[in-house]
């Protein structure tokens, strides 16, 4: 008879395992529709992907939040006495400029929470946060002191006391996108 | 001449949505065909950038002349 655990292993040698998420698109806790939130530990398949699609509200399209190159970094962890143990998901990245035509996208993470989907650089897609529990996201922006210095806005969300780690998003699962707004990326996108 | 339902995006939406899943997906254009539209206004996700409208056909003959 198997064990309750698992074979784990590092991935298989010869394939690529770039660091670093290639691209995030944010939906925000008011754009979900109420009732049963997404993501859910029961939405969860055998293989621990997200199978089910958001339940948005009619004509919601993520926004298209285009970071500067090796400055997003997601993590997920575990924590906890046994018996006690639950999940934090954590998304951060930076944002070259601090400009007026910026400021109104910052503004519209006052007080809102958000669920936010990273792509790592094999476009493999990921979920932080839920609906039922969104991302807290607090930014700040910071001038840097001489010319050198980065002119910049840094982002990061966190999230609390989830019953699982950040999900993989099924290759089948449908997110309606910016079309206009996705940059190049290092993996085939979507249309 | 008969009407009939054709599905068309709203036009606030015309080339300007993606639905996407991981490395596939389609951009929401009134370009696709009427089958691919039906097919994705069977998504819950696509319903609110689309709409089914009545059309009626035209027999319009182009003057070559």
């Amino acid at each position: 008879m198997a064990g309750k655990f698992k074979n784990l292993s590092y991935i298989a040698r010869g394939n690529s395992n770039l660091g670093g998420i290639a691209r995030m698109v944010a939906f925000a806790e008011s754009d979900f529709e109420g009732g049963t939130g997404w993501p859910k530990r029961a939405d969860l398949g055998e293989t621990g992907e997200v199978t089910v699609a958001p339940p948005l509200k009619d004509a919601v399209i993520g926004a298209e939040l285009s970071f500067d190159h090796g400055s997003c970094r997601v993590k997920s962890s575990k924590k906890g006495a046994l018996g006690y143990q639950n999940h934090d998901h954590e998304v951060e990245a930076k944002f070259a400029g601090v400009s007026p035509a910026q400021m109104p996208a910052v503004e519209a993470f006052f007080n809102e929470g958000g669920v936010i989907v990273a792509y790592y650089k094999n476009g493999n897609r990921r979920v932080f946060g839920a609906s039922w529990n969104p991302l807290v996201i607090e930014e700040s922006d910071d001038s840097g002191a001489k010319g050198g210095d980065p002119n910049a806005i840094s982002f990061k969300g966190k999230a609390t006391d989830l019953d699982f780690h950040a999900p993989f998003l099924a290759s089948s699962v449908t997110l309606p996108t910016d079309a206009m707004a996705v940059k190049a990326m290092p993996f085939t996108v979507g249309a | 001449m008969r009407k009939k339902k054709e599905w068309r995006v709203l036009p606030s939406y015309e080339g300007k949505v993606s639905l996407e899943q991981q490395g596939t997906g389609v951009v929401l254009s009134n370009a696709l065909s009427q089958e691919q539209l039906a097919e994705l206004a069977k998504l819950p996700l696509a319903a609110g950038f689309l709409e089914r409208i009545t059309v009626t056909p035209t027999n319009d003959v182009k003057d070559e002349n």
